[in-house]
């Protein structure tokens, strides 16, 4: 089947749930644009989960498949966001618990961290070296699993408290209480390392 | 700021007021937040144009899966719970016999000499280094703007650490009698000497870019905060080259291709010699399998120092250092570096033309008939006739050379330098040289100026003869031709990017870009009579052999296209030609690192030929049946083809 560039661009305009909605009503084609908007997204996190791109590959489709299983009697009136990332955490979490043993010998390399700007310095002329981001990468690894959930979905997902909330099943409250601990511990860890 | 890190800042803030983080540097912490990303492999990030197969992609993603859970979990659960007590039985045996020899073979180091404010991170705590502290794997040892400190390792090891620097100890075994030392320096510098190693002994000192091993040897090594590193050795040997970044950040198939370009741009430095690897201008973690290759020529490799540069420079910071002469110690000249040796095979004498930076020696196995040093350095690769040969040096002399005897029989000046990559061109009617600014001079074989005419762009390539013209590239793209008789200029085309290298073949000129585009011109009547895209850049070199053009690729792929425009075969040879390339009637013969390639001039099938130790030469010179060229332990060696 050939999509023209025009029809995708239609249901830009779209939410996720009318999207949803949309596909039920057989427009395969809906499917598609959410795939497009949470590929990436999802590919991400659960990568922080198995620091393997091939495995992460594989988790992510199973992840899809999943949503493509359970989209029948997903509820509209809820958020497809939260939906979606609580299965690929789910996923990623299975998958962690089966080959437990593998990952916690590449813990060390789960997180890889990289500076945006290239390495140039701040106008501050704080110098942040390789081995300061080495030290930093080590400090998220070394994070509590509901810490680290809740930085990587605010850090890097840049997702809203609410949203954290709904994904992890807990208050508000307690996800910008997680987030704060979570800051704290690498900052403890960076001071005790020397780092800051 | 963006909005969605205003709570990062907030939770940043609310550190400062409690005592736990008085001390900090909540700035850096905030910074680093800030200005850093996750990081994901391209390679995992599929392209969303891919989305509507999406129904193709995942049963067979999700069966693969699936596939490779089951072989990770083979045991079913009756077997697994009977292995428990066995593999504790056989942990429990080999921690038992395996825990005192483990902690033998840990070797602290002593702090010798503490001057200064040096702290030293151990185990999470910050502490001042004392003299007579110990020091051991895991430590980071800081030193302040002023301050050193020397530390003696078992196995007769001594590591300076100079004002202003961070090192990490990696490593500091001593297992039986091996010693194994491995340090990261990621601010300032240290010298370290170390007894000569036995087979099976390392001594490593990585800095965020780059690694030296060390054979026995003392040396010195700075990382500046623009991330310039410079290797210095006193003594003895150290082979330095770039590494790939610890953090994995690169993808898997242009580390590759990273590894074999940083294992080639490898050097030895000897005593006296200093080496610098500058900053790249791509980031490693922007490279990709598709871009690696292009990108080679952006990245930083180790550059031996020349003249200058190759002062010592640490010495004058550490005075007082075991075994170190002291001081403000000499430079010595240093050897020739690596690769600045050119060897071409001359037929009417069965000699080989050796031509250094500064001097020419003609030899052969176990013979050297002359040698001759000259005033200037020598611009590219000399020409020759018969029993003539034509030099011209950076410094703008151009010079003829009786091949039997060594004698300059006459030189010339020119009013302007010669461009390092331009050789001087020869034709019935003379010898034209072609200078920086664009001067092309044409000298008559007695060495008398004929004519001079100004080009008016710089020159980026050695000019070619094609009947009564020669044609100089210009670095704007245009295809000047001049009368051979009368110097008048004119332009005969414009190829967009500048030309990287030429070849004539009648009345035809092939033309290759830098852009990485191959184009025939006719300059009877100004046509471009075809165009050929290879998508990468060219080394430069181009030869035009029975009717066809050979072009090796930077990213090491050798092109032999036909005099119509064709492609007959192209071949990846697996690794970036830096090197020049050679040639016999069949076979072109290209150096790489320690591999000789040969490639079959008709078919394109390569042989490669290891050799130790690499070739340090930048090319090889081949005769009918042996092949010479410069290795860095055994000088001018020949192999029988």
């Amino acid at each position: 089947m050939v999509y023209s560039y025009r029809q995708t661009q239609d249901f830009k305009r779209f939410t996720d749930e009318e999207l949803v909605e949309s596909y039920r009503d057989g427009n395969e084609q809906a499917f598609t644009e959410l795939y497009v908007r949470y590929e990436r997204k999802l590919k991400r996190l659960i990568y922080y989960y198995i620091p393997d791109a091939e495995e992460a590959s594989d988790v992510f489709h199973d992840a899809i498949m999943r949503v493509f299983r359970h989209l029948g009697s997903f509820d509209t009136g809820k958020s497809f966001s939260s939906w979606i990332y609580q299965i690929a955490i789910n996923c990623s979490k299975n998958y962690l618990g089966k080959t437990a043993r593998d990952i916690r010998m590449i813990e060390e390399e789960r997180f890889r961290l990289s500076r945006v700007d290239g390495g140039k310095e701040s106008p501050e002329e704080i110098y942040i070296s390789e081995s300061d981001m080495a030290e930093f990468n080590r400090s998220v690894s070394l994070l509590k699993e509901k810490f680290r959930t809740v930085f990587l979905l605010r850090y890097d997902q840049k997702l809203k408290y609410s949203d954290i909330a709904k994904i992890l099943r807990c208050s508000e409250r307690t996800a910008k209480w997680r987030m704060e601990k979570a800051i704290k511990a690498i900052a403890r860890h960076l001071s005790e390392k020397g780092v800051i | 700021m963006r909005k969605e890190d205003n709570d990062i800042r907030r939770i940043t803030d609310g550190l400062r007021s409690g005592r736990r983080f008085r001390n900090a540097n909540l700035d850096k912490l905030l910074q680093i937040l800030e200005r850093s990303e996750l990081h994901v492999p391209q390679g995992l990030m599929m392209d969303a144009a891919d989305a509507p197969r999406l129904r193709e992609i995942a049963p067979t993603a999700l069966s693969s899966a699936r596939k490779r859970r089951r072989l990770s979990v083979p045991t079913s659960s009756i077997v697994r719970w009977a292995l428990v007590p066995a593999c504790a039985a056989a942990a429990a045996l080999i921690f038992f016999f395996a825990w005192p020899r483990l902690f033998r073979g840990e070797a602290a180091g002593t702090a010798i000499a503490v001057s200064g404010d040096v702290r030293l991170l151990s185990a999470g705590a910050h502490r001042t280094l004392r003299e007579g502290d110990d020091v051991g794997r895991d430590d980071v040892i800081l030193s302040g703007p002023s301050s050193r400190a020397d530390i003696s390792f078992p196995g007769g090891l001594v590591l300076r650490v100079l004002p202003g620097s961070r090192v990490s100890l990696l490593k500091t075994y001593v297992t039986g009698r091996k010693r194994t030392f491995d340090a990261l320096v990621t601010g300032g510098g240290c010298i370290m000497r170390v007894s000569r190693l036995e087979a099976g002994e390392s001594a490593l000192i990585h800095t965020p870019t780059s690694v030296a091993s060390v054979k026995g040897t003392m040396f010195g090594v700075r990382v500046d905060a623009d991330g310039t590193v410079r290797y210095e050795v006193y003594e003895g040997t150290v082979r330095v080259r770039r590494c790939l970044p610890p953090d994995r950040s690169v993808e898997p198939e242009a580390a590759m291709v990273l590894e074999r370009y940083f294992e080639d741009a490898a050097v030895e430095l000897k005593a006296s010699q200093a080496c610098r690897i500058g900053t790249d201008r791509k980031p490693l973690y922007a490279l990709t399998g598709s871009n690696v290759r292009n990108a080679l020529p952006d990245l930083s490799i180790p550059v031996i120092a020349t003249g200058t540069a190759c002062e010592m420079q640490l010495p004058n910071e550490a005075a007082g250092f075991p075994g170190m002469p002291g001081a403000g110690i000499a430079a010595r000249p240093a050897p020739e570096p690596r690769g600045s040796v050119y060897l071409m095979y001359v037929p009417d004498l069965d000699f080989v033309l050796k031509i250094g930076k500064r001097y020419i020696a003609l030899v052969r196995s176990q013979e050297t008939r002359w040698s001759l040093d000259l005033d200037g350095t020598i611009a590219s690769l000399p020409v020759f006739e018969s029993t003539s040969l034509y030099v011209s040096t950076v410094s703008g002399a151009a010079m003829k050379i009786d091949l039997y005897t060594g004698k300059i029989l006459w030189t010339a000046h020119m009013d302007d330098s010669m461009h390092p990559r331009t050789s001087p061109v020869l034709d019935e009617s003379g010898l034209y040289c072609a200078t920086v600014r664009g001067l092309l001079y044409k000298f008559d074989h007695d060495g008398r100026l004929l004519w001079r005419s100004d080009i008016g762009c710089r020159v980026t390539a050695t000019p070619v003869c094609s009947g009564s013209h020669v044609f100089v590239p210009a670095a704007d793209g245009r295809l000047i031709g001049v009368d051979g008789k009368t110097g008048a200029a004119s332009v005969g085309a414009s190829f967009g990017s500048g030309i990287a290298a030429l070849g004539a073949r009648a009345d035809r000129i092939f033309v290759a870009t830098e852009a990485g585009s191959l184009f025939c011109y006719r300059h009877r009547d100004g046509k471009t009579l075809w165009r050929y895209e290879i998508a990468e850049s060219i080394n430069g070199d181009m030869l035009v052999r029975h009717g066809s053009i050979y072009m090796f690729g930077r990213g090491g792929t050798i092109y032999r296209i036909s005099a119509d425009g064709l492609l007959l075969w192209s071949r990846d040879t697996g690794r970036p030609i830096v090197k020049r390339p050679a040639e016999d009637e069949s076979r072109l013969y290209i150096p790489a690192g320690g591999v000789l390639l040969s490639v079959d001039k008709k078919t394109g099938d390569i042989a490669r030929a290891s050799l130790e130790p690499a070739i340090n030469s930048g090319n090889v010179a081949v005769t009918k049946d042996t092949i010479y060229f410069e290795s860095e332990k055994s000088g001018f060696t020949s192999l029988r083809k």
